[in-house]
């Protein structure tokens, strides 16, 4: 029972930071878009893509777990 | 059944510190409830222990990345022979509820305990050794109190060595990167410019004195949480990424070696640690009051076993024992006097500067100066149950419990975190994308080297982000309102005012109403006597005398009262040679061949007193006055008139006028008739009377008041008033004896003294004062600093925020509201500066006032106080 729900615990973990690396790798993905039609220069570019990954990984990792968890205990009821 | 417990907590550094660990033990099953003070560094954990136990309390808040702090003593266990030996005593310690470890050192004969001092006491260690059979020896380790002590003595240390070792490198990167300016190049050699050397004199910061935000972000982030350090990391961490990028690839494009950003990573470090330096200095002082109050538990006492004196640690004595104390020395435990006679000086739990005379019978507390006389007195109460111990906890769980205004403070702090991380992300969007080329200027960073003509848009972008996050730590929302509390309860407990929680204090500063029930608030609650009018043939001292005799072998109140009146007026009794109550009437006595007869109307009637009409208008007129008058006749002829009545505290009349003048409405609440009332309501200076009002309905009365908007405080007697108390915004008790514990209300007033009901509510102004002047400068700070660091004002004047500026606004916002608090610690109370110096003794609670002293009748001139 125990290590059922352990596994259950791991699973929702790797979910949850694998959202969070999605949404980051969107967000940077978008931005490099942008960036490129902006016409930045390549170096700007490289370091915006590394600033917005990491500022989108920990906002969505503040925002994330509590909407997770919310969505899980609608869907148990 | 639940259980509270309190675990002191190293390590939290920000409001958001507070959401996570409450959080945390929220979630831990089987917890009720968790409440976490981030300027005591407590929390209050109410659980159920059938579920859970301190043990996996403590493991829960060291999963989050903060560390508990455990109480630990040291014991010697006399008597181990053998590791066998050890291993009981380790068997027997942990089988006592409350104890979490116990590390036996069997070469040593020592024992160290880890242990939840809600559960168990030290002695109930002791005994758990002694029960083993071995023999427990005094404490040879550090008290809990000196633990913390120590802790906090190790986190200033901590930071101060880091503050000086910021500012030891600082200085030469600030003096290298500006080199060029202010004419710094002609003192400073050139080698220091070079950004190799920048950059290692910048490491060692990171990784000493910086180490400890990356460190909290790591832990932080491990367990899910973002807080301060997350913000902070992120500043610096960007700043000497890219310093380094910039020196090993100057053409990357980040402006070359000439902005290598070191010292804004530096300077940014150095503000903050110095920051940290002086907020642990200044935290510590906001809760000096209750380590002073901790501080004056009695180490030792002596006390009298199979007839000798010897000389015990201080838990080590048990209710029943008989304790000497000298003159000069402290007195260890709360107890009632058998022997001697003394004045104890009660200000360190009264606030009464006046030493108080303690006679046979009179109760003293523990922790209070003998004087003048040696005492011998039983101990009544013991460890955790003395009064001292009970103040300390009262205050402690005040300190925790969380005002309203408190917890939407930290729920706004919690979320502030990330709401700056949307932000700076926007910021640097918006600058990346539109700003810098809708409104770059040129211009420079106040407080930097920077220019910014000599960066890119990129770089010019995520420097504005660094701001934003740096300059937006919400540490100063996070210490505005406890840190206010701590001082406003502790600043009470000196006056003998003790303020059960941050919602008291904030209820009692909106109070327009007060209402005092009269019977042992307003007067003595017992009747004394008041009046004595003699016919001219026996004088007034001659009629009493006669009274009191003929009363002495009464047991009703208004007899005693009697008798007290005329031993307080030194005059000698003998017993009557007869006695006869007549229930509802008076009394009949005879004394030494003269017929006495004292009591009613009716009574002096029935049994053909004569020229009772000359004493009739006296009569009418003290009982016009709310008295209880009685006629005395000898040998059948009226002799006098003896009035009794409930008389008024010493300081009831000036407590109701110095309440009037703060604008507040005082009310009289009480059972007795409107005549009664009336009467003593004139006296003290009360309009609006509440008379007739049974015990039950007295809750009733209060709820009708406020239904008419008043926020109304409730003054009464601590247990016999509860449910009134418990209806009013402020229950207000007034203290009886050392069962501080048992008293209902919001505040108690440790001493009955009803001026201080005026101090808890100028305490209770001043704090929520300053409380709200400390949101509104943090908020007004962030309010204010996040638009200018996002760079809201750089189209107008092309001036920016640099990272560096931001970290000293940040590190000046914490430590200005702190010192803000420590203002608190100069109030005095209005009535302190008005009192004059005292030079005698005050009287014990109940005692009599020497005949002649205080003058509250006009016949007599000598009321019995």
């Amino acid at each position: 029972m125990s290590q059922t729900r352990t596994l259950i615990r791991r699973k929702k973990r790797y979910l949850t930071a694998g959202a969070y690396l999605t949404i980051s790798a969107v967000s940077s993905f978008l931005f490099y878009l942008a960036a490129g039609v902006k016409g930045a220069s390549g170096t700007d570019t490289y370091l915006g893509i590394v600033w917005v990954f990491a500022l989108s990984a920990i906002v969505s990792a503040s925002l994330l777990p509590p909407l997770l968890e919310r969505k899980h205990d609608i869907s148990t009821g | 059944m639940t259980q509270r417990t309190t675990i002191t907590i190293r390590g939290m550094t920000c409001a958001s510190c507070v959401q996570t660990i409450e959080k945390v033990l929220r979630e831990t099953k089987g917890v009720v409830e968790a409440s976490v003070n981030f300027a005591s560094e407590k929390v209050v954990v109410e659980y159920d222990p059938s579920q859970v136990d301190r043990r996996r309390l403590e493991k829960a808040i060291s999963d989050a990345g903060y560390e508990p702090v455990r109480h630990e003593i040291v014991l010697k266990a006399l008597g181990m022979a053998s590791p066998h030996c050890a291993g009981l005593v380790e068997k027997a310690l942990l089988d006592t509820p409350g104890v979490l470890a116990a590390d036996v050192n069997f070469s040593l004969e020592t024992v160290k305990v880890a242990y939840d001092p809600s559960v168990v006491t030290v002695a109930q260690i002791k005994k758990a050794i002694f029960d083993a059979g071995y023999k427990p020896m005094d404490v040879v380790g550090e008290s809990v109190e000196d633990r913390e002590r120590e802790a906090r003595h190790q986190e200033i240390r901590k930071q101060t060595i880091f503050t000086a070792m910021s500012w030891l490198l600082s200085v030469p990167i600030m003096l290298g990167t500006f080199r060029e300016y202010f004419g710094i190049g002609t003192f400073t050699p050139e080698w220091l410019a070079n950004t190799y050397v920048l950059w290692a004199l910048t490491t060692p910061l990171m990784v000493g004195p910086g180490a400890q935000f990356f460190i909290g972000t790591y832990r932080g982030l491990k367990h899910g949480y973002t807080d301060m350090n997350l913000l902070i990391a992120t500043g610096t961490g960007a700043a000497y990424t890219l310093g380094v990028v910039n020196t090993l690839f100057p053409t990357a494009g980040f402006g070359g070696p000439e902005v290598a950003f070191f010292e804004t990573a530096a300077l940014l470090i150095a503000f903050l640690v110095t920051g940290r330096y002086l907020e642990a200095l200044t935290k510590g002082r906001t809760s000096e009051a209750i380590r002073k109050l901790m501080g004056l538990k009695a180490k030792t006492a002596r006390i009298v076993r199979d007839g000798q004196e010897v000389e015990v640690p201080v838990d080590d004595v048990v209710v029943g024992d008989l304790v000497v104390v000298r003159p000069g020395e402290k007195i260890p435990v709360d107890g009632i006097v058998r022997d001697g006679y003394s004045a104890v000086d009660e200000s360190m739990i009264t606030g009464e500067s006046i030493p108080v005379e303690k006679k046979i019978g009179d109760e003293v507390i523990g922790a209070t100066i003998n004087k003048t006389g040696l005492l011998r007195f039983e101990a009544t109460k013991v460890g955790k149950e003395t009064a001292l111990a009970q103040i300390v906890k009262l205050i402690e769980d005040a300190q925790s419990a969380k005002p309203k205004i408190q917890r939407l403070a930290d729920k706004v702090a919690g979320q502030f975190i990330l709401a700056v991380h949307v932000l700076a992300l926007f910021t640097f969007l918006f600058w990346f994308f539109v700003g810098y080329d809708a409104y770059f200027r040129g211009g420079t960073f106040l407080l930097s080297s920077t220019s910014l003509l000599s960066i890119s848009p990129g770089v010019f972008s995520v420097l504005l982000a660094i701001t934003v996050l740096i300059i937006s730590c919400p540490c100063a929302v996070g210490l505005a309102t406890p840190s206010a509390i701590m001082a406003g309860t502790g600043k009470g407990a000196e006056f003998g005012v003790l303020i059960k929680g941050g919602d008291a204090l904030e209820r009692a500063h909106k109070v327009n109403t007060i209402v005092l029930d009269k019977t042992g608030t307003l007067t003595k609650g017992e009747p004394s006597l008041t009046d004595v009018v003699a016919s001219d043939a026996i004088g007034e001292r001659e009629a009493l005398r006669l009274a009191a005799i003929a009363e002495r072998g009464s047991e009703h109140p208004l007899g005693e009262a009697i008798v007290r009146g005329a031993d307080s007026r030194a005059i000698p009794l003998e017993d009557a040679d007869r006695f006869e109550a007549i229930p509802g009437h008076g009394i009949v006595a005879e004394y030494k061949g003269r017929a006495i007869l004292l009591g009613t109307r009716k009574l002096m009637k029935d049994r053909g007193v004569r020229d009772i009409e000359e004493l009739l208008p006296s009569m009418e007129r003290l009982e016009a006055e709310g008295k209880t008058a009685m006629l005395l006749a000898v040998d059948g002829t009226a002799a006098g008139v003896i009035a009794v009545a409930d008389t008024l505290k010493e300081h009831s009349t000036e407590a109701v006028s110095r309440l009037r003048k703060m604008g507040l409405e005082v009310a009289m609440l009480t059972g007795d008739n409107r005549r009664t009332a009336e009467a003593i309501a004139r006296k003290v200076g009360i309009d609006r009377i509440l008379a007739e009002v049974l015990p039950e309905d007295k809750a009733n009365e209060i709820k009708r008041l406020q239904s008419q908007g008043r926020i109304v405080a409730m003054v009464g007697d601590g247990i016999n008033d509860a449910p009134a108390l418990t209806q009013a915004d402020v229950g207000i008790a007034i203290g009886s004896g050392t069962d501080i514990a048992k008293e209902a209300g919001h505040i108690i007033l440790v001493k009955e003294d009803l001026r201080d009901i005026v101090t808890a509510l100028e305490l209770s102004r001043k704090t929520i004062r300053k409380i709200k002047q400390n949101l509104f400068w943090a908020f007004i700070y962030n309010a204010a600093g996040v638009p200018l660091a996002a760079g809201i004002l750089y189209s107008a004047v092309p001036v920016l925020v640099s990272p560096e500026l931001a970290a000293l606004f940040m590190a000046t916002s914490s430590v200005s509201v702190t010192l803000n608090t420590l203002l608190l610690k100069r109030f005095t109370p209005s009535l302190m500066k008005t009192r004059k110096p005292a030079r005698e003794p005050a009287p014990p609670r109940s005692a009599p006032r020497p005949y002649g002293v205080a003058d509250t009748s006009k016949s007599i001139g000598g009321g019995d106080p």
